[in-house]
């Protein structure tokens, strides 16, 4: 076979070689960078990066953001926002790279894909601990997710509180009262199930969304006789397999599914199917923040759309999960300090934390200090006004998220048959070493 | 050493040329060649080779070294050695994910090559809707893999369509949640897998029935070779570079299948239908298990690897064998 070759002529190539090279390098020139980088002072108007995830309506950082540019006329905050499922893998690149910006929004703890500890570890994060206007902000129950090494790195925005966000309207016309009691629950539940009705809403082929419920239930079990449990378990003083109140909050849900207390297939419940099951009265509660509220209210036209607790063995051992859950953190490179540190100083304004957290459908931070709890949290009001009623949610101080995710996965195993609770207990043992 | 043909050396050249140029046999002059360059040199490849081993196999070796360590995506990191080897092969999780993934792709292959094929074989010929027919089985194909299993997992719901079927019926009593239930869940992402995947393998198989001469066909026919004598010694041998082809692309998608069991069931219940690829998600981004992850990529990928050369072996000791 003749093996012909094109030939051409040297000035030939080397202009086809040189005219695409020259472009690449002159737009390269003109691009500007995206992200972190568009930050800087230009002529006395100091830019920040600020980062946060995306929002499917209206950005609750976005709107204190701009309100901050407002009173501040030489700081200019530029937004960047990221889709939730992507947003802890951009940060942890941007950060690794030394492109993260300035301001960053994030999860408080060290238990969560986006906790912001992990990355004080890393020495990514400025040292709050001189800062006067920091430290008022951390609930004293709660700095445990906000210090490492008694140095304070991030900064709590509002309280998300973690209820039973409950159908009034459904319950009253049922004759049925909240319960008040772990007894009172399993009666609610007898009742409903002879009505063809069920009780909670559970989606439980979600590790997150069944760890919650469960996450409800040990607030009381664990957490009323040992607060610092968490504590014990860093130093190893106990373990999950070890505690008696594990084993009573998940032999609880094994009750409970027995008794009929969840709808029919919770075993392969999605997120999805709450609201409709909630709104329609087939089921009474839903675990969940505080700040879906309004969500579920607005699926639940024409009903009193309210929040509850899961109760313990008595009102008096109730405890509620109450976390600064969202935080933000400045980044320890940052070119901007002051200006990034008035940014930060801004959200400790009361003024600014009420209407913030009102945006959110969270309490506000400010609670720490005043008490005043938002109206349409006053049926946890009680719980919300005690430090010693109310704490971080537990899971956040864990050393990573796969602690959770064993225990929230063992709920569907218990209700499926596929495990035991003595088991459920021993994989999160054992995810703790990990 | 040859001699490039000159009209010196070309007799009655000179002539016909209508040159008067007088050359001696011993010193032919060669014409001057231009200073060139050949599009075919190997460094014109250079740009794309430098791209695609950037891209992809020193990305690919970065991944390998972390295998080797303890690194969770950001900060320092140690080297533990084998540790992330041996605990794919000892945690009961990663266990359970070789041992589904192999299951689906074993599942995968036969289901989805039988359908093809048989679909294949009957919408060939003959038959008038056979084009319409043929578009509406691949459809499935160019959707969303994503859109589909969202839209399958609707179906399969406690409160969706299928139960309410079956109730509709009077089968109410095998209602269940197909999803959250662990003897049904992998079969169900299996059915979804090969739904979408038949119309690839039939238009394969249909590639290769093309090549069948009817002649052939026509000729045992009339000998009296019996419809499945016919299928057997004249259309499958013809057919082995399709059937290669069609089970070799089928293992390799069914060892790697991701989105569906993500969308589906996110690898429960209760891990029962976890598999490699969502093992090496959930590890690296959801529990920032960097080390542990990129070590069941590897074991992934040399599995596939294998697998995929074992079974193209196979076939062309086969065909050799045929000869």
């Amino acid at each position: 076979m003749k093996n012909t070759k094109r030939i051409v002529s040297w000035r030939t190539a080397t202009a086809a070689i040189a005219f695409p090279l020259v472009g690449v390098l002159a737009m390269s020139g003109c691009s500007s960078d995206s992200g972190a980088s568009n930050s800087g002072s230009t002529n006395g108007v100091t830019t920040l990066t600020f980062a946060t995830q995306t929002y499917e309506k209206e950005n609750p950082y976005e709107a204190v953001a701009k309100k901050f540019e407002a009173s501040h006329p030489n700081i200019k905050i530029n937004m960047v926002t990221t889709p939730i499922d992507q947003y802890a893998n951009v940060l942890k690149t941007q950060l690794t790279g030394g492109n993260a910006p300035d301001v960053f929004f994030g999860a408080s703890g060290s238990g969560g894909s986006n906790a912001l500890l992990g990355y004080a570890d890393a020495g990514f994060l400025m040292d709050l601990t001189d800062l006067e206007w920091a430290n008022k902000q951390v609930p004293d129950n709660a700095k445990g997710l906000f210090y490492k090494d008694d140095k304070q790195f991030a900064l709590p925005v509002s309280i998300a509180p973690i209820v039973m966000i409950t159908n009034e309207t459904a319950a009253k016309a049922a004759g049925i009262t909240l319960p008040k009691t772990t007894d009172d629950l399993m009666k609610v539940c007898e009742t409903r199930a002879a009505a063809g009705k069920s009780t909670v809403a559970l989606p439980g082929s979600v590790p997150g969304g069944a760890g919650l419920f469960l996450m409800e239930i040990a607030a009381s079990t664990v957490y009323s006789e040992e607060s610092d449990w968490n504590q014990k378990r860093a130093d190893n003083k106990t373990t999950f397999a070890g505690t008696q109140g594990w084993k009573d909050a998940l032999q609880q849900v094994v009750d409970m599914n027995k008794a009929k207390c969840f709808q029919p297939g919770a075993e392969g419940g999605t997120f999805d199917q709450l609201a409709p099951l909630i709104s329609s009265g087939d089921a009474l509660m839903t675990s969940a923040p505080a700040n879906q509220l309004s969500n579920l209210q607005k699926a639940a036209t024409g009903q009193t759309i309210t929040v509850s607790t899961i109760p313990g063995e008595s009102e008096d051992k109730t405890r509620l999960f109450a976390s600064p859950s969202d935080a933000l953190a400045v980044n320890a490179a940052t070119k901007n300090k002051d200006a990034a540190l008035e940014f930060l100083k801004y959200w400790t304004d009361t003024q600014v934390a009420t209407e913030f957290a009102e945006t959110r459908g969270d309490a506000p931070i400010s609670i720490v200090t005043t008490g005043e709890v938002p109206e349409k949290l006053a049926p946890i009001a009680p719980l919300l006004k005690d430090q010693e009623k109310y704490l971080p949610l537990a899971n956040l101080s864990w050393p990573n998220p796969e602690v959770y995710t064993a225990l929230g996965s063992g709920v569907q195993g218990l209700l499926t048959g596929q495990t035991t609770v003595d088991q459920v207990l021993a994989a999160a043992d054992a995810a703790w070493s990990n | 050493m040859s001699e490039s043909p000159t009209m010196a050396t070309i007799p009655g050249a000179a002539e016909a040329a209508g040159t008067d140029q007088e050359t001696t046999p011993d010193r032919p002059v060669r014409a001057r060649r231009p200073r060139s360059i050949r599009y075919a040199s190997w460094w014109w490849t250079l740009p794309a080779v430098l791209i695609i081993v950037t891209m992809h196999y020193v990305s690919v070796g970065v991944g390998g070294f972390f295998s080797f360590t303890n690194y969770k995506g950001f900060g320092s990191f140690k080297f533990v050695g084998l540790d992330n080897f041996v605990k794919v092969f000892t945690d009961p999780v990663a266990r359970g994910a070789v041992g589904n993934t192999l299951l689906l792709a074993l599942g995968f292959v036969i289901l989805v090559n039988l359908f093809g094929f048989g679909f294949a074989l009957a919408l060939n010929r003959q038959l008038k809707s056979r084009h319409f027919l043929r578009g509406l089985l691949f459809m499935p194909v160019v959707l969303s893999p994503l859109a589909v299993s969202f839209v399958w997992k609707f179906i399969f719901q406690y409160d969706g369509p299928l139960n309410g079927f079956l109730a509709a019926v009077g089968l109410g009593d095998l209602q269940k949640a197909w999803l959250g239930d662990p003897s049904t869940a992998i079969w169900t992402i299996l059915l979804v897998l090969v739904w979408q995947h038949i119309g690839i393998t039939m238009v394969i198989y249909l590639a290769g029935l093309a090549n069948v001469p009817q002649e052939l066909e026509e000729a045992a026919s009339m000998d009296g070779a019996p419809l499945l004598k016919r299928f057997q010694h004249v259309t499958l041998p013809l057919m082995r570079g399709a059937v290669v082809i069609a089970t070799t692309l089928s293992l390799i998608r069914g060892l790697s299948v991701f989105d569906q069991v993500i969308a589906l069931t996110a690898g429960g219940p209760f891990n029962a239908t976890e598999t490699l690829a969502t093992q090496v998600w959930r590890q690296t981004f959801v529990n920032s298990n960097f080390g542990y992850g990129s070590a069941i990529a590897l074991v992934l990928t040399i599995v596939i690897a294998v697998l995929a050369l074992a079974q193209m072996g196979l076939m062309r000791s086969r065909e050799d064998h045929g000869k």
